[in-house]
């Protein structure tokens, strides 16, 4: 073995390897079930067209994503909610920041039944005593004599925490809600239980119908689709969200400014979102 | 021949074997009853899960370095102390371990410990409930944190310098904790982004005694309002602590007052010869601190590898009761003092991206405000007793911290912190043995601190 050649050759490796690492930029992104598929359609997009950018996306919901974001285990947080007053205040504590709240998509949250519902639509209070337990049957509904089974999502969901704001009216849920891990989950569920319910996006209404939603009982149905959700005219319209600590710089920057350009919204239209702009 | 006789035993057992291979169907519903049977092992399992999701569990170990400049100097978090000769201590500054339970209806059970080389001692241990209807208002009740000031409600955790303020750990507050009820309200006030007011009934005696008479009032009302755009958060806070001690002895009429069974001896230690030599039996002395706190963040992230400042600043100022070598409050005294005290200190953290802090604080606190320079243990006329009841405990001081905090991780935090003390200096309190209790000069008790946390 000849060790001075390799003595010479030691500075160069570790040059080479430094060099190898300031050219591959990596952007962690965690966060909101609901955005999940989107987010890996992004990053997949966006690294085909910059081999030296990893993009690491995973789900765990919006609340594990903002808890990730304050630890500062991930660069961006995907949340499919506004960020809380006490998360803020977290934020505020460890960086001296309130972070920087980007609309990335739109989404028109969607009441699911099973195919086999004869029920067309519901009205926002319906939904909401469904949720807390005041209506159980479905013939209370214009649907069969059945018992309501009611499917939601764990409370660090994003889309748990939207629904909870804006149709219970901050309430607490029915205790027998069944409390699924992901919006996936909850298809899954009303897809093969012809007296189930569930909320969720969009992207994800696959083997099951989506309800049109009423914001009183005399007015018209509404289902979300790119116009309903664009003009804000569907009651439940939302903004999905990516956070980040502070101001993004670099990787992190040049990869939501793509995100936010026509090319990455296109992306977001191709999933089942609506452009945010 | 030989191959004719090989296949047709294969080919019986193939047909043998076609006649016990069940159709696609009962593939189905056997693949679809094992599912089912996964199924329920996991709802079963979900639902453990779910009960135990409500028990939380956190902690944190804080394990140091300390140099010293120089020997015999109590170490700046008062235990253990730095023996005499030695510059350099290790120690576990705090060990919590900390369970939560919160059952999802509005009430919520706390449990914390501190674990170090010096013992266990309770931390917290309270039950909350927030009624369900508003969800404004809580009461808490049991051993909690003292809601008075901003320190003292700050995870140590989070803490970006490595002590809490001089004023904090030495007038009345020394382990933030007391046993009593603490109501509580979080309005949500237009055009504010936090709002809350606490008011609390405690022992008044900490951690230690949970035995006394409820003695002790304690408010503070803080309010935040965020501007995103301008990348601004600002705070305020006010906080009014109101206190009594009874001097009393533990020795039955000890100085023959028959109008009491316990007596005790109180000192307003204001410098005046006349009120010091005024001895109170069985005497109630009032406590009353009232406390001011701002806090200001910016994003100033628009400078490269910046990320966020924050100023912070608090002052206290009023009537402390306390021993005579200090005024950290005591299970009970037979000897109690009243000095007129003043504290506060403002800091600077600047935060680089997600992985450093630099931290710059000005601390200043003098416990009693009524006498100074060499005032201070002024002896009498035979030139022994000191004439006006004064000592070392009554000078004033005044910190510099200069610290780097490390984010290594999510979990693990590397702190080194520069603790520069000046001590207010008295000629009478001079002393020619011992440098470290010199006090008619400024003591060299400057600290350097290497710390380690992981916290999870």
């Amino acid at each position: 073995m000849n060790v001075p050649k390799l003595k010479f050759l030691a500075p160069l490796g570790i040059a080479a390897l430094l060099m190898g690492a300031a050219n591959t930029e990596t952007i962690t992104v965690k966060g909101s079930d609901t955005m999940v598929i989107m987010a890996q359609r992004w990053a997949e997009s966006y690294m085909a067209k910059h081999p030296g950018t990893t993009i690491q996306v995973t789900g765990g919901g919006s609340g594990t994503g903002i808890s990730a974001l304050i630890n500062g285990t991930t660069d961006i947080c995907n949340s499919s909610r506004p960020m809380k007053s006490s998360e803020r205040a977290k934020l505020q504590e460890r960086y001296a920041t309130l972070g920087i709240e980007i609309k990335s998509a739109k989404d028109g949250l969607s009441v699911y039944v099973n195919d086999a519902s004869p029920v067309q639509d519901i009205t926002l209070d319906d939904l909401r005593d469904v949720y807390l337990g005041k209506i159980t049957n479905w013939k209370q509904l214009g649907g069969p004599d059945a018992k309501i089974i009611v499917y939601g999502r764990e409370n660090n969901s994003g889309t748990y925490a939207f629904f909870k704001d804006h149709v219970l009216g901050g309430k607490d849920y029915l205790a027998s809600m069944q409390s699924m891990p992901g919006t996936a989950a909850v298809v899954n569920a009303v897809s093969k239980d012809p007296n189930g319910i569930g909320y969720g996006g969009m992207a994800y209404a696959k083997g099951i119908r989506i309800l049109g939603v009423r914001k009183a009982a005399g007015s018209a149905a509404v289902v979300p689709s790119a116009q309903t959700v664009g003009n804000g005219s569907y009651p439940l319209s939302r903004y999905l969200y990516m956070y980040t600590s502070k101001r993004p710089s670099g990787a992190v920057k040049e990869y939501i400014d793509w995100i936010l350009s026509p090319e990455g919204q296109a992306i977001a239209t191709q999933v089942g979102y609506f452009p945010a702009r | 021949m030989k191959s004719k006789a090989i296949t047709l035993p294969l080919a019986l057992a193939a047909i043998a074997s076609a006649e016990s291979t069940p159709n696609l169907g009962e593939k189905l519903d056997a693949v679809e009853g094992k599912l089912g049977s996964l199924e329920e092992n996991y709802l079963e399992t979900k639902s453990t899960v779910a009960a135990l999701a409500k028990l939380k569990i956190s902690g944190l170990v804080q394990a140091q370095v300390q140099y010293f400049a120089d020997t015999n100097i109590l170490s700046s978090s008062g235990t253990p102390t730095a023996r005499s000769g030695q510059q350099t201590q290790f120690m576990v500054r705090r060990g919590r371990l900390k369970a939560t339970y919160d059952a999802g209806n509005g009430s919520q059970w706390v449990m914390q410990y501190n674990l170090n080389q010096s013992g266990l001692s309770a931390q917290d241990m309270y039950v909350k409930w927030e009624e369900p209807w508003l969800k404004t208002f809580s009461v808490q009740a049991g051993l909690q944190d003292i809601p008075f000031g901003y320190e003292i409600g700050y995870s140590s955790s989070s803490m970006e310098w490595l002590e809490r303020s001089r004023f904090e750990r030495s007038a009345m507050f020394k382990d933030e904790k007391d046993v009593g009820f603490v109501l509580g309200a979080s309005p949500k006030v237009p055009g504010l982004d936090a709002a809350s007011l606490k008011i609390a009934a405690l022992n008044g005696y900490g951690a230690a005694d949970a035995t006394m008479d409820p003695a002790s009032f304690t408010a503070r009302a803080n309010i935040a309002k965020n501007l995103p755009e301008a990348g601004l958060g600002l705070a305020l806070g006010g906080s009014y602590y109101m206190d009594k001690r009874l001097a009393l002895s533990t020795t039955k009429n000890a100085k023959g007052d028959k109008d009491s069974l316990y007596v005790g001896e109180s000192w307003k230690i204001d410098g005046r010869t006349s009120d010091i030599r005024t001895r109170s039996y069985r005497k109630e002395l009032d406590a009353s601190i009232v406390g001011a706190d701002a806090q200001i963040t910016w994003d100033d992230s628009f400078v490269p590898t910046l990320a966020g400042l924050k100023v912070l600043g608090e002052l206290y100022t009023g009537t402390a009761v306390g021993g005579a070598g200090g005024n950290t409050r005591t299970n009970s005294g037979d000897v109690l003092y009243q000095r007129d005290v003043l504290g506060w200190y403002v800091a600077a953290v600047q935060n680089f991206d997600k992985v450093a802090q630099l931290v710059v604080r000005y601390d200043a606190y003098d416990p009693n405000t009524n006498v100074s320079g060499d005032e201070i243990g002024r002896k009498g006329p035979d030139g022994k007793t000191v004439s006006n009841g004064t000592s070392k405990a009554d000078l004033a001081y005044g910190s510099w911290y200069f610290g780097l905090n490390v984010f290594l991780n999510g979990n693990t935090k590397l702190s080194i912190g520069y603790d520069l003390i000046e001590n207010e200096t008295s000629s009478s309190l001079k002393n020619t043995t011992v440098a470290a209790s010199d006090f008619s000069k400024d003591v060299d008790d400057d600290v350097l601190t290497v710390r380690g946390q992981f916290s999870f």
